[in-house]
């Protein structure tokens, strides 16, 4: 363990030491090197035209999600008003009667009455609920 | 980090050229770490694409905790070692481990000059060699900490590690390429 640490010691010493003058170590300029010839020795560069091909990636990727947004934005939109004209009618007879008792204006019972009206509102929370998941948000 | 909260910050609201910023900035490491550990380049031109886009789509979970190069590296770190496990390799075999032979470093006489000896092109490119034929983790651990000079506590936190175990693994690693390098070069000598 001793022999360890003194070789532990030796290799890190040899990192703080530069130039060729010896230091009076075998151990620590065999080190320097071994690190020597690391820094020295070829290794392949990154592509220069790699953080180009990065961002062009994470852009492809962006609006391979921002189409996967919209198109599940629509299918929401579409399943929201297809439920609306099937459930729609049968929630206005349950409603009818409260409404034709005067509990509300007559505007706003007209109004509530006109089923685009709740298939437009059903598909946009149907749409806004699909639409509440997380994502990043980097440009 | 300050710098590191205003590129953040700026890439987060989308500002023009922020993420290119990032990535101009972060790129090499991520080519040398991920290089070092899958020892292929286009495997690794692969592989730094994915590293991004999760840097891209994780980068609002980055707490500021660690400096942006490590919280990087170690996402790099960990694609690299995924990749690796998905081919099946080892991290930390080499397939010429030959821990069963007698040590090299017997065999050489003190009076052995490696720095002269390294002084020649060709043996430069056999450290290069060498320091291929190393396990996956200990070339990446010898990479990060002479090369890219990181500290002892940052590659602990790039490689989820503790810093015990990345001294003995770089102690290791720098033996080995020690003996393994004098071996050679008295042999060429």
């Amino acid at each position: 363990m001793n022999d360890r640490n003194t070789e532990w010691q030796a290799q890190e010493r040899a990192r703080t030491l530069s130039g060729s003058t010896a230091s009076g170590d075998a151990t620590v300029d065999r080190y320097r090197a071994v690190y020597q010839g690391l820094a020295m020795a070829p290794f392949p560069a990154p592509p220069t035209d790699l953080g180009a091909q990065i961002l062009e990636g994470v852009r492809r990727a962006e609006a391979d999600e921002r189409f996967e947004r919209w198109t599940l934005r629509l299918l929401g939109l579409a399943g929201g008003v297809g439920i609306a004209f099937y459930a729609g009618p049968t929630l206005l007879d349950v409603l009818a009667p409260a409404w034709s008792g005067g509990a509300l204006p007559e505007g706003i019972t007209k109004l509530a009455a006109n089923p685009w009206l709740w298939s437009t509102l059903a598909a946009l929370a149907t749409a806004l609920m699909l639409d509440r998941r997380p994502r990043g948000q980097v440009a | 980090m300050t710098d590191d909260r205003a590129l953040v910050e700026a890439a987060l609201a989308r500002r023009p050229g922020a993420f290119e910023r990032l990535v101009r900035g972060h790129e090499k490491l991520v080519w040398h770490l991920v290089y070092r550990m899958v020892a292929h380049p286009e495997d690794t031109r692969d592989l730094c694409q994915e590293v991004f886009l999760r840097v891209y789509r994780k980068l609002d979970q980055y707490r500021y905790e660690s400096s942006l190069a490590t919280w990087i590296g170690r996402i790099a770190f960990s694609i690299a070692t995924r990749h690796l496990q998905r081919r099946r390799l080892a991290l930390d075999e080499s397939p010429r481990d030959e821990d069963g032979e007698d040590d090299p470093l017997e065999r050489i006489g003190d009076d052995f000059d490696l720095a002269q000896a390294c002084a020649d092109a060709d043996l430069m490119a056999h450290v290069a060699r060498e320091l291929e034929a190393l396990p996956p983790m200990q070339r990446t651990l010898v990479s990060l900490y002479h090369l890219e000079e990181l500290g002892i506590a940052e590659i602990a936190t790039i490689t989820g590690q503790p810093e015990g175990t990345v001294k003995n693994s770089l102690f290791r690693a720098r033996r080995r390429l020690r003996e393994r390098l004098e071996h050679a070069m008295g042999a060429v000598a």
